[in-house]
């Protein structure tokens, strides 16, 4: 019996767009026209190439193979399910779901999965488990001090299982895991708020990852994909006490308005992610203002999460003219 | 593996239930979003397939087929009626506790509760121990509201027989109401042929399957099939369980 699989992409757009994405990359077909007409295609972006695995990219020999395909009777074919991205000759597969993989300076939220030796193992969403050193962290009582046999001791005081902690990639290890550390104020232990998990890709590098927005609500993207959503805190870095760092105490006065604003904005994540549509405090505020025309009970709705997120996308293009 | 969470997430939980707003913007009694499509498997008599917003996913399927009566040695119960039998079963992908043996129980449990509530003839062999059903409303309509007279064919010979199974194919809580609410909506898409019976004498009967689709019988007593509701206590509250 014969079976094929199709692609998501009409056939006939294939040729066309794998010269755009070289026009895209490579900059030297700059003369090519753009306005083609592509008939039958809803694609939003006619450069973007989508395949699947085991799917034929090009039967063409000049190319190499990158990461996400393998050659099979001189055919570069796709390993993924991911998007085909040309750089000069070499060809690789961008997968459309994937673990995070961190770089330095990437500021993460984690969640403590593990006490070991002198260390805390963090889940992150990579490949491994990130650790997060005894060393790399600020002790209670004076910023700089040497850690004592008795901070080894008590380290469930400072980090237990479960904790969630917003953190900053510091280091490799040999096998690829990340090291990690929280030798700011601005990092530590989370509280005040509710998690959100979205993809990794959804969140992208920018110059801060915390973004207080305006309805009073504290949000730390991760670049991980994993997102903190928490009632204010007035910054005053100076007052904070070391020892308020670890506590697992919730703020008193989160009235429950605070709450519902919480939830609207943890819901408009939600809905920019169930779309596909990168996450940035820009976008949230816009979704935040497109949400307010629903119930914060309805939100969780498929169709009303539909809505915002198109509405915010609309937004962000007016504004961007 | 239990999930982990932290103290403070686990109080501003709590505490959210308690001011009525939930993590997700929900307030105590909001149910997550419910998809229901109906007719999904063309192979049985009805189906149906529920999916509950953060992953559970059940279908269910109703296979009308022709049986002997079942007679309660008792009581002599049973010679006019119809039959339902019910059969749960997880998919193993649905959860990883459900991997190897580990639905078996589960299985169990839902099969028995399944056939108790929608068939009070308790001499189906997939529940020996439902004779605790106390107060079971008066025939024709049982605990289940599906009249099981009107599956008899020949009283005392023939009736119909509809198996009802649901597969569980993804686990995400509430379970159960997943099941009924699959199972409800798999009863009205289902159509029974119509039957003609022949009185031959001598108490001998013949009977005929009319094989018109277009005219078929409901199961009737559909609309007093019963929907299950589960609600968990939280501190001083009762909520409808949520995943997020």
């Amino acid at each position: 019996m014969n079976i094929s699989f199709h692609s998501p992409v009409p056939r006939a757009t294939n040729e066309k767009s794998r010269k755009k994405s070289g026009k895209r990359h490579g900059g030297n077909e700059v003369d090519m026209d753009l306005d083609d007409d592509h008939e039958g295609v809803v694609l939003k972006d006619p450069t973007i190439h989508v395949v699947t695995p085991a799917e034929v990219i090009t039967t063409d020999t000049a190319f190499m193979r990158g990461h996400g395909t393998y050659i099979e009777e001189e055919k570069v074919l796709s390993s993924l399910a991911g998007v085909v991205e040309r750089v000069n000759k070499l060809i690789s597969v961008k997968p459309l779901h994937s673990r995070y993989t961190g770089e330095i300076g990437d500021v993460v939220v984690g969640r403590i999965t593990e006490v070991a030796q002198k260390r805390w193992k963090v889940d992150v969403s990579a490949r491994q488990d990130a650790v997060l050193m005894l060393s790399s962290v600020n002790l209670p009582g004076g910023v700089q001090r040497r850690k004592q046999e008795s901070d080894e001791l008590q380290m469930r005081n400072f980090f237990m299982e479960g904790d969630l902690v917003v953190a900053e990639v510091q280091a490799f290890f040999g096998d690829g895991a990340y090291s990690l550390h929280t030798r700011s104020l601005k990092y530590g232990k989370l509280r005040n708020g509710s998690f959100i998990s979205v993809s990794p890709a959804l969140v992208q590098r920018c110059k801060s990852h915390f973004h207080s927005l305006s309805c009073g609500v504290d949000v730390i993207l991760g670049l991980n994909g994993y997102i903190w959503v928490s009632a204010h805190v007035p910054e005053s870095l100076d007052e904070i006490d070391t020892e308020q760092v670890y506590s697992n105490k919730n703020k008193d006065d989160i009235t429950p308005s605070d709450r519902e604003s919480i939830a609207r904005v943890a819901n408009c994540i939600r809905a920019l992610a169930q779309e596909f549509i990168f996450i940035n405090d820009t976008i949230i505020s816009f979704a935040y203002e497109a949400s307010l025309q629903h119930a914060l009970k309805d939100m969780h709705k498929k169709e009303i999460m539909h809505e915002i997120a198109v509405e915010a996308v609309s937004a962000v293009d007016n504004m961007k003219g | 593996m239990p999930s982990l969470i932290s103290p403070a997430e686990r109080d501003y939980i709590l505490k959210g239930i308690e001011c009525n707003v939930r993590a997700d913007g929900r307030q105590r009694p909001d149910y997550r979003e419910v998809t229901i499509e109906t007719g999904v498997v063309s192979q049985t008599s009805g189906s149906a397939r529920v999916r509950i917003a953060g992953g559970t996913d059940v279908l269910v399927s109703v296979k009308a087929e022709i049986g002997p009566v079942q007679v309660d040695p008792e009581t002599g119960d049973g010679a006019d009626k119809g039959q339902i039998v019910c059969n749960v079963e997880c998919a193993p992908s649905a959860s990883q506790q459900f991997e190897g043996r580990g639905a078996d129980d589960l299985n169990n449990e839902l099969t028995q509760m399944m056939s108790r509530f929608l068939s009070h003839n308790t001499n189906t062999p997939a529940h020996k121990s439902s004779s605790t059903e106390a107060g079971a409303p008066a025939a024709p309509a049982g605990p289940g509201g599906i009249n099981l007279s009107k599956l008899c064919i020949i009283p005392g010979q023939q009736c119909w027989v509809l198996f009802v199974d649901a597969l569980v194919m993804d686990y995400g809580g509430n379970l159960m109401d997943a099941i009924f609410m699959g199972t409800r909506a798999a009863i009205y898409d289902t159509r029974i042929p119509k039957t003609e019976v022949q009185d031959l004498g001598d108490g001998q009967f013949e009977f005929e399957v009319l094989d018109d689709a277009e005219d078929t019988d409901i199961v009737e007593g559909r609309e007093d099939m019963p929907i299950c509701v589960t609600l968990n206590k939280v501190s001083d509250h009762f909520t409808i369980l949520s995943l997020e």
